[in-house]
């Protein structure tokens, strides 16, 4: 099961270097595991249930909230480039919230 | 619990359990014998410069893992704590000991307060702290950098000719040097009040670590707890501090190498001794059995009438309020604040640095932050060094030292893991 994850991963960030135009080497995989949790959590899965359609709504979401809040913020904030400081406090705020979702017992 | 004797510990067993450990001093004895540019001074002179800086933070980690709450990465709000003391601090041009005494306040009040929502957040993610430390570390670096770059010039109005400030009015410059202490400034604010040669603290310390050793076997065997002392502990710790004493006594009579080492701020000294005893002595009181009986299982503490979710915040307030002060020690001697980036490492070298020196996410002494800082400082001496001579590229040795550091924190998390499910007889597909 984590071998088949992993592949899968792989096979991710080969779809989305071609895409992007770029092969960010040394970066990328480190900064391509948080986006995807925080997308796929936005869109309702927990950390022991996920289906096919909460990558999509969740990544849907989570882009179009992305590329849609960025050019508001930078209308109403003049002159700052606040689109990584959102990136950063949305997707860890949605990881965080999850992660206080998740059912467990008293130990 | 482990027993109160293992004498007869078998040899492989404690190789494999302190094989972290090994591993650093290898790195260290093997890079004195093989590189050229690192002569005995200009290696302790690092290395204890490094220690005074680092040892603070690294012994603010040491109540929540007694407490149950695991490696607590969120360190780095702490440390956020202290950035933004000194800040205010560097903005109104405070400096020199009353400087630091407004950091140290402003800090305390701000950690306290992020701790306490810190602590909260662990109480609402249990068994995960973790990874939720790791996380609302990253979270709270977002807020800190919206604080920075944006609220304070657009929401808060500033003069832009401050050197602080960037030059478009709008933000805090990314690197903010510190004025010397003599102009006025923070830098070496705490180290410059007292400084003494490097061999005479090695004499105090090794004397001071031989009287606690006696003094203990003494109490012991004074208070009818004879079974508690091992005469082979003392013998071998006891002749290991005289032979460091010897060291350093040899060295003020030859006037070796030695003496050329940097001078030891003792201030700062005093504060990592005072934390050691402020720790010993917390753990000794109802809240640090408190600590102890939530960390060893929080259904009997809740049982046992010890208001669980409480205790462990009041270990993450502690915590974050101790990293502060140790980001406002560590900034204090590193002399420039680098705005965005000083806190992110913090977390995982301090964390690496603790794991270095043997504890693991159950288990943390003194000794193993100590020890573990003094090896955890020493690999980062080495690495270009040894990657400079062996391989002549010194970035060779940072790629190792890299992996080092990650490879010890996810053994560490993983050993967590396994034990837990092993507890808990969960099957983790």
């Amino acid at each position: 099961m984590q071998a088949l994850s992993t592949v899968l991963g792989a096979i991710g960030i080969i779809v989305y270097s071609q895409s992007y135009g770029y092969a960010q080497l040394y970066t990328a995989p480190l900064m391509m595991a948080f986006p995807a949790v925080a997308a796929i959590l936005i869109g309702g899965a927990t950390a022991s249930r996920a289906k096919v359609s909460h990558v999509i709504i969740g990544v849907v979401l989570f882009q179009g909230l992305l590329t849609t809040a960025l050019p508001v913020a930078n209308e109403v904030f003049v002159g700052t480039d606040l689109s990584e400081i959102m990136r950063m406090i949305i997707q860890n705020g949605i990881i965080l919230y999850a992660l206080t979702q998740v059912k467990r017992g008293v130990q | 619990m482990e027993p109160l004797y293992s004498r007869s510990k078998d040899t492989g067993a404690w190789i494999v359990e302190n094989i972290v450990t090994i591993i650093f001093v290898a790195f260290t004895i093997f890079g004195f014998m093989v590189s050229t540019g690192v002569s005995i001074p200009y290696f302790f002179s690092e290395l204890s410069s490094r220690i005074f800086r680092n040892s603070f933070l690294v012994l603010s980690l040491i109540i929540p893992v007694l407490a149950g709450l695991g490696l607590n990465f969120g360190i780095v709000i702490g440390a956020m704590s202290g950035q933004v003391a000194i800040a205010l601090a560097r903005y109104f041009d405070m400096g020199g000991i009353s400087g630091l005494m407004f950091c140290f306040a402003v800090s305390f009040f701000v950690a306290a307060l992020f701790g306490y929502f810190t602590g909260r957040l662990y109480n609402k993610t249990r068994g995960q702290e973790m990874i939720a430390s790791l996380i609302v570390g990253f979270f709270a670096n977002g807020i800190y950098q919206f604080l920075f770059l944006f609220v304070v010039g657009m929401v808060i109005p500033v003069p832009a000719d401050h050197p602080m400030i960037k030059p478009d009015g709008v933000g805090i410059r990314m690197t903010v040097d510190l004025v010397p202490v003599k102009q006025g400034g923070l830098k070496y604010a705490l180290d410059s009040i007292y400084r003494i040669p490097f061999v005479y603290a090695l004499l105090i310390v090794a004397l001071g670590l031989l009287a606690v050793l006696v003094i203990r076997y003494w109490l012991n065997k004074r208070s009818g707890h004879g079974y508690k002392n091992s005469g082979s502990f003392l013998f071998v710790n006891g002749a290991m501090c005289l032979a460091l004493a010897g060291v350093a006594v040899h060295a003020i009579v030859t006037k070796s190498q030695l003496m050329m080492v940097r001078q030891v701020p003792v201030v700062t000294g005093l504060l990592i001794i005072g934390l050691c005893v402020f720790t010993v002595l917390i753990m000794k009181t109802k809240l640090g059995q408190d600590f102890r009986s939530v960390g060893q299982s929080q259904h009997t503490a809740e049982v046992s009438g010890i208001n669980v979710d409480r205790t462990r915040i009041i270990a993450t307030m502690i915590s974050t309020v101790l990293a502060a002060w140790g980001q406002i020690i560590y900034l204090q001697n590193m002399a420039t604040l680098n705005t965005y980036n000083a806190h992110t490492q913090i977390g995982m070298f301090s964390v690496a640095a603790l794991l270095v020196g043997g504890a693991s996410t159950s288990r943390a002494s003194i000794t193993h932050a100590i020890f573990g800082t003094i090896l955890f400082n020493a690999m980062f001496i080495m690495s270009p060094e040894i990657g400079q001579s062996l391989f002549g590229q010194a970035i060779l040795g940072e790629y190792f030292r890299t992996f080092m550091v990650y490879g010890v924190i996810g053994m560490a998390l993983g050993l967590h893991v396994w034990k837990a499910n092993k507890k808990n007889k969960i099957v983790v597909e």
